[in-house]
């Protein structure tokens, strides 16, 4: 295994199982407010590839977007460059997801969290 | 939520952005794009057919993970019926948008890894089968587009993928993590990826025990970072974009010609869940055969069958705008035409009739292997004749006409209208040329040719399933003729 996720891969497939039935739940933490997206299980370890390892967020081809991206057992923290709005970065998940096969869903019981934030 | 609307279809489109090149250049929105609108578009239509009462039992199955009713496109066959109906599917989407059905590769693949994957898990002791059925499950309950890479660049025909000097010509393995794998190369000649959401990946034929990091098999999201989209482009691309919107001016003018890319795997990440095959060689070649087998009963027998069907119809309204639609030669072809597309549909219903369980316990129904390769061989050379056919009754207009739009023109047009008024007036003459031009002078000869493979896989095809022997001692038989005595060579000893 190389690369920046290498240390939480172990994690992440701990958490996979636990979650059973073939999909993930993930909440989309913006602000205050939440969005819930279900995708197969292994949706949250393709994003978390895509914005920690190689620095892009799905559904965007432009380089440099994802500013910095952190993960701590089950949270993805996403920094996006440029100084977005709440309504933009909201915008931008709406289409990164389902780019990546995860769909907008109701529910709460998320088991992975993605937090975004606008680069001050 | 089972079934979507077109409506429903076209409003995840907007938020799905692959990266797409077309002619020069890449495509922000698939709808703004002509080229790609008209692709996006057929899939629509097939989504609207699935809410048309009339076509309820061809277009919604019951699936058998859920119970839910389920699009035909996402079903896996489990009796006769189910392939019955499925290669009516793929006529009426043929007649409904003369273009490709874009989920109907997918739907074969599906089928094939449902077929091969529990035979792995059976033999092997893998997983393989409870991942797909998970994913299958996924892709039902949201009613997604999905469709089907198979084809390898290949580059070297006399090489083996591990030959090749340049690796990316068969999509392979770069990478084995805890999490999943990454891989890279190209598919190419992949019909409406751009337009789905998500491709079913399948290697490109049979591989040796050497050649494990080509036997792959996934399921990849549309906007998966690393994979791009270059699009096919040529004249009928150049026509769309010229046109815009006036899309009347074209010969399929919603649906267009048939849209294919090169996808390219630029280093893409697949987890775990989303992989089916990964290194077992010996199952590779089965799960392209159980594909093959599928999709030439479906592509070959079905699908060309209605595009023959709309041809026919264009011809005789040409021959009828002409005033010539009773001369008997003209009959004759028209009835030459529909001997050779209802020949290869009957192919398609008897390798659904004859299909049965593969393998024995799975559940899944695969056609008739013989029945199959036939509906496709047939209408590989029947399509040609038909085209020709088309191109002879519609004349030269079909290639010599001007545009329609120069009808209107105040300083030709009257000309114009005087030049090709017949037993109909010039814009209906026009029109139906224009339609004829698109199948006769377009991309779907060759196509129909190598589509679900070329000529040579079927004959190859029968050539394997072929009892020659036995007909061989049949005739024998019937001339009397005594068999052939074994070798004496033990008596002689």
């Amino acid at each position: 295994m190389t690369g920046d996720g290498s240390q939480h891969e172990e994690d992440r497939n701990r958490l996979s199982n636990e979650v059973g039935s073939g999909m993930e739940i993930i909440e989309v933490k913006i602000g205050k407010s939440g969005s819930i997206y279900t995708g197969l299980e292994g949706t949250f370890a393709n994003i978390v590839e895509c914005c920690l390892r190689k620095k892009v967020l799905p559904g965007f081809h432009e380089k440099g977007l994802v500013a910095d991206a952190k993960l701590k057992d089950r949270t993805l923290t996403l920094v996006l460059s440029g100084k977005l709005t709440g309504a933009k970065l909201t915008e931008m998940m709406e289409i990164a997801m389902p780019n990546i096969g995860a769909y907008a869903d109701k529910g709460d019981n998320a088991s992975f969290f993605i937090g975004v934030k606008s680069e001050k | 939520m089972a079934l979507i609307t077109s409506q429903q279809y076209l409003e995840s489109v907007k938020k799905l952005k692959p990266k797409v090149y077309v002619g020069g250049k890449w495509v922000k929105n698939l709808l703004d794009n002509p080229v790609t609108k008209s692709m996006v578009m057929a899939n629509a239509a097939i989504y609207d057919l699935a809410q048309e009462p009339e076509a309820k039992e061809i277009m919604i199955a019951k699936s058998h993970l859920t119970g839910e009713p389920i699009n035909r496109n996402l079903n896996v066959a489990r009796n006769i019926h189910d392939l019955d109906m499925r290669q009516e599917m793929a006529l009426l989407t043929s007649q409904t948008v003369g273009t490709c059905n874009y989920r109907c590769v997918g739907c074969d693949a599906l089928n094939a890894l449902a077929s091969t994957t529990w035979e792995m898990d059976q033999a092997l002791g893998t997983k393989y089968n409870e991942r797909f059925n998970n994913w299958l499950k996924m892709a039902q309950s949201k009613d997604l587009a999905v469709s089907g890479a198979i084809t390898d660049a290949k580059g070297d025909r006399k090489k083996r993928p591990t030959q090749q000097d340049e690796q990316d010509v068969f999509l392979h393995l770069v990478e084995k993590r805890d999490d999943g794998i990454v891989v890279r190369g190209f598919k190419v000649s992949q019909s409406g990826a751009i337009g789905a959401h998500e491709t079913l990946v399948l290697p490109g034929g049979g591989l040796k025990d050497d050649e494990a990091a080509f036997a792959l098999s996934f399921a990849v999201p549309n906007g998966s970072p690393g994979l791009s989209y270059i699009c096919q482009y040529n004249a009928y691309s150049a026509e769309r974009e010229y046109f815009g919107d006036e899309t009347e001016e074209l010969g399929n003018p919603i649906y267009g010609q048939r849209e294919t890319s090169t996808m390219v795997f630029d280093n893409v990440f697949i987890p775990w869940e989303r992989v089916f095959l990964c290194g077992e060689t010996k199952y590779a070649g089965r799960l392209v055969t159980r594909f093959a087998k599928a999709h030439r009963m479906n592509c070959g027998g079905a699908c060309k069958v209605g595009f023959a069907d709309v041809i026919i119809g264009g011809t005789m309204l040409a021959a009828e705008y002409i005033g010539v639609e009773k001369v008997p030669h003209i009959q004759e072809k028209i009835i030459d035409m529909v001997r050779l597309s209802e020949t290869s549909h009957a192919c398609a219903i008897a390798a659904a009739m004859r299909g049965r369980e593969e393998p024995k316990g799975s559940g899944v129904y695969l056609p008739d292997d013989l029945f199959g390769n036939a509906a496709k061989l047939n209408i590989a050379h029947g399509f040609w004749e038909i085209i020709k056919n088309a191109g002879d009754i519609g004349g030269g207009l079909v290639v010599t006409m001007p545009r329609l739009k120069d009808l209107d023109d105040p300083e030709v047009g009257p000309t114009l209208k005087k030049v090709f008024g017949a037993a109909a007036p010039a814009e209906k003459r026009l029109k139906v040329a224009k339609f004829l031009q698109h199948w006769a002078a377009g991309l779907h000869g060759a196509g129909t040719w190598h589509g679900a493979g070329a000529p040579q896989t079927q004959r190859f095809m029968f050539q394997v399933l072929t009892d020659f022997d036995k007909k061989k001692k049949m005739a024998k038989k019937l001339m009397g003729m005594k068999e052939d005595e074994a070798p004496k060579a033990a008596a002689k000893k």
